[in-house]
């Protein structure tokens, strides 16, 4: 599967089905993550069940304790 | 007109300022040029967290030059306060890493007994004693690392000090000057081609922080540098409520002279855009809340946003191009430059001047991806942190 990360054109396995599991694979699963599919930010509480599919553009925020 | 530099250094961050700083000091005739203001990109968005045990792992490649750029830093601050009267604003009294969950409790009294028998300055901080350094710390906070040694700057006016010491050491400054191309003749570099001319060097060391890459393809270099977007803000208090730094996973806090506090930062790699966004600072207000409830009376002063330099191995490139002799690269430092500016001016200026350093830079190669990138979509992972 091919998204679009913040821009990037990004090759994935076809295992990664959900907002949910995306975020687990970057090691973001139990950080706070700003998310926006398709121009359209989504709730925190729907990333895990909400579905990506080839071809989606998303947008990922995150926070770091660091410089 | 037909003026030689010794150096030319291209970018006025705090990387090309330590640079110029170093080689100015040593007497070399130094032109540094940048193409927006100097201190105007990443160098002037941080922190200035000199956060090396806060940050760092022990295992890092970094960690021993970090420690020995830290130590720097009071001489430092006293050279550039003599040289050209800026105060960098050091001050050095620590930081708490803090804990709000078991786990990092665990974690951090891991971290600290490990630091602790290397030699490194390292106490754990109960919920009390924090507390009674700082109580209007929240009780979330559970205890905390406390790192006596690792300080903090103003990075802008650090960024600036050099750059206005080199000047007072004879080095020559133009902004506004965009570097379009270098020039290359049989294997060296002799200058570089701007948008006011053209100036000549036979060491020209490239200091352009997130947007390095290109200017270098050219040269057949292609480093591993990209753009990651962080966003900050600052308030500033009547009173002090804070008195050290925390480091929290997901946010910091840094209190800066005059009762301002820095609260950092997000990450949004691949991006050049310096867009504050409203949802990634009500975000982290939310979480400086959190940690610091007093914050809410705080009066509000301003957002911002930088570019980090990072790398697809997350270290920093040091060295002299493979093909081009003269043609020196440093660049890279993600979210670290500040506290690696005072040692990689030292190393590369004595790489320029054809002297071996006295850190071991091999880890820092700029042909080391050339190895790495054998199977890219391994590391494609790594982006994000
Ligand atoms: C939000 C945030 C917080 C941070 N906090 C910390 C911290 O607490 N501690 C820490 O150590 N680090 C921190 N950092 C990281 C630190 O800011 C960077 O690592 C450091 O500033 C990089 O310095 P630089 O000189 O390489 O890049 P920059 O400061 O970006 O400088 C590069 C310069 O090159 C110029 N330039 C680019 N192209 C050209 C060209 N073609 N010709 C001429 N000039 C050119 C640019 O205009 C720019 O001024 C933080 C970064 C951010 C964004």
């Amino acid at each position: 599967m091919n998204l679009f990360i913040n821009g990037q054109s990004v090759e994935l396995s076809d295992s990664i089905k959900t907002v949910g599991s995306l975020l687990n694979y970057y090691g973001l699963g139990d950080k706070v993550v700003i998310v926006e599919l398709n121009a359209t930010i989504l709730e925190k509480d729907t990333h895990q069940e909400t579905a990506i599919s080839d071809g989606d553009k998303l947008e990922l925020v995150h926070f770091v304790g660091g410089g | 007109m037909n003026q030689i530099y010794d150096s030319i250094v291209i970018g006025g961050g705090v990387i090309g300022g330590s640079i110029a700083y170093q080689l100015a000091r040593r007497g070399q005739n130094v032109l540094l040029i940048e193409k927006d203001r100097i201190a105007s990109k990443a160098s002037s968005a941080a922190a200035g967290m000199l956060a090396v045990q806060a940050e760092l792992e022990e295992e890092n490649p970094l960690f021993y030059s970090a420690i020995q750029s830290r130590n720097m830093f009071p001489n430092l601050s006293e050279e550039i306060l003599d040289t050209c009267g800026i105060d960098i604003e050091l001050i050095n009294r620590g930081m708490y890493k803090v804990a709000v969950s078991n786990k990092e409790v665990e974690d951090y009294q891991q971290i600290l007994s490990s630091q602790k028998k290397t030699g490194q300055k390292a106490e754990w901080m109960s919920q009390d004693q924090l507390l009674e350094g700082e109580p209007y710390l929240s009780d979330e906070v559970l205890g905390a690392m406390f790192l006596e040694n690792d300080g903090q700057v103003s990075a802008p006016q650090l960024t600036n000090g050099m750059i206005k010491a080199a000047i007072v050491f004879g080095a020559e400054v133009k902004e506004f000057t965009d570097v379009e191309s270098l020039l290359l003749k049989k294997g060296r570099v002799v200058g570089v081609k701007t948008n006011e001319g053209d100036f000549h060097s036979e060491n020209v060391v490239v200091t352009t922080g997130a947007w390095s890459r290109g200017l270098l393809r050219e040269t057949g270099l292609n480093l591993n540098v990209y753009p990651v977007k962080g966003e900050c803000l600052s308030v500033t208090t009547n009173k002090p409520i804070l008195s050290r730094t925390i480091f929290s996973d997901g946010c910091y806090l840094v209190p800066k002279r005059g009762n301002r506090i820095l609260v950092g930062a997000s990450v949004k790699p691949y991006t050049f855009n310096q867009q504050v966004s409203a949802h990634s600072i009500s975000m982290l207000l939310d979480k400086a809340i959190k940690l610091l409830p007093k914050i809410k009376d705080a009066e509000w002063e301003k957002a911002w946003a930088g570019i980090r330099p990072q790398t697809e191995d997350g270290l920093p490139y040091l060295g002299e191009h493979p093909d081009y002799r003269g043609l020196f690269v440093a660049t890279g430092h993600f979210r670290n430059g500040i506290l690696l500016s005072p040692i990689t001016g030292v190393v590369m200026a004595d790489l320029m001047e054809r002297q071996s350093p006295t850190i071991d830079i091999s880890a820092f190669r700029l042909d080391r991806h050339d190895r790495l990138y054998v199977n890219q979509k391994e590391v494609s992972n790594e982006f994000i942190h």
